[in-house]
């Protein structure tokens, strides 16, 4: 999965990619994680079928087992593609920001 | 797999990714379900959607690269058929060139050609071959490639019997095959060893059949197929 391919995904890459950017996590801790920031819980299933993409696109990868749970870990790779989609996403939140500002004032 | 409720979703995906996940996603529903996180209702409902998603992005991912694949035969087929008829026209004429079903094959040298049944093929060894639609018609002699005023005459030569004035012509290709022409009758085939002197309405439709000795336990032989034998 390329960038394309995360812009054209679902957010929840996203909410993965900037979980690990914090450092690696198993599964449960990525859960808490993302629902810690986001309000976002995602399910077992969706998470490792994000996982799964994001680990083939070669931006997050598996660490060895600790007590048969991988932690996963950003790539760089990972870093840049989530840096470039928050950027996109922050200026868009500024625009609109202004914008809905504007509007109400 | 150990316990419920992965187990008996795990089918729901595809083989590799079960082969891959199945272990972590088990252990952590396990562990959402242990920390009440989620209820096994909720948590199944979940699995079985994912296991739906992914089956599909399986099958879209296969069907893809079966695509690509086809698509890639075809094209390589095309191509391989282009080159066999010389479809592509490099640096020569192209015509549609083929064995007619019913004509005898015959062969001489490199050289592989055809006429229609009605046609007499002979060889005057080591002269040549050849070949006349006009009936009871006799060859005088095998070392020149003289023919009837009427009807068609084909001869394939041993290259250099006649003079090759082919130098500087530019060449066709037939049925794979570089041929020089000099615009007289006279077709050179240096790459068969050969030349074709061929006149008469069936001339050009036969030596377009002209193509390397394909013959079963011929190619290369001096001659062979229905050729009848005279005297030299």
């Amino acid at each position: 999965m390329t960038m394309e391919g995360i812009r054209g995904s679902s957010d929840r890459s996203v909410l993965v990619l900037t979980s690990l950017a914090g450092g690696s996590k198993h599964g449960y801790a990525l859960i808490k994680d993302i629902e810690g920031f986001a309000g976002v819980k995602l399910g077992p299933g969706t998470l490792y079928g994000c996982l799964a993409k994001l680990e083939q696109a070669g931006l997050v990868e598996a660490l060895p087992a600790e007590e048969r749970r991988h932690p996963y870990r950003i790539t760089a790779s990972g870093l840049e593609a989530v840096k470039e989609r928050l950027t996109e996403s922050a200026r868009i939140a500024t625009v609109g920001l202004g914008r809905v500002a504007g509007a109400m004032s | 797999m150990k316990s419920w409720p992965f187990r008996c979703l795990a089918k729901l995906y595809p083989k590799a990714w079960r082969e891959r996940y199945a272990d972590e996603v088990n252990d952590l529903s396990a562990e959402l379900l242990a920390a009440h996180e989620v209820t096994r209702p909720r948590l199944a409902l979940e699995l079985v959607r994912s296991g739906f998603a992914e089956r599909l992005h399986s099958l879209n991912r296969a069907r893809f690269v079966a695509a690509l694949s086809a698509s890639a035969a075809v094209v390589v087929l095309l191509v391989a058929a282009l080159l066999a008829t010389n479809g592509f026209g490099l640096g020569a004429t192209t015509s549609p060139r083929v064995t007619p079903v019913g004509w005898d094959s015959v062969g001489y040298r490199d050289a592989q050609v055809s006429f229609p049944p009605s046609f007499e093929t002979v060889t005057s060894m080591p002269g040549g071959i050849f070949s006349v639609d006009v009936p009871s018609w006799s060859f005088a002699s095998g070392e020149t490639c003289v023919g009837p005023s009427r009807g068609t005459v084909v001869c394939l030569l041993p290259l250099g019997q006649v003079s090759p004035a082919y130098t500087g012509e530019q060449p066709t290709v037939i049925n794979g095959v570089t041929v020089y022409r000099d615009g007289k009758g006279d077709y050179y085939a240096p790459s068969l060893h050969i030349e074709v002197t061929a006149s008469g309405p069936m001339a050009h439709r036969i030596v377009d059949t002209l193509t390397r000795n394909r013959i079963p336990g011929c190619a290369h032989a001096l001659s062979c197929g229905s050729i009848t034998m005279t005297e030299g």
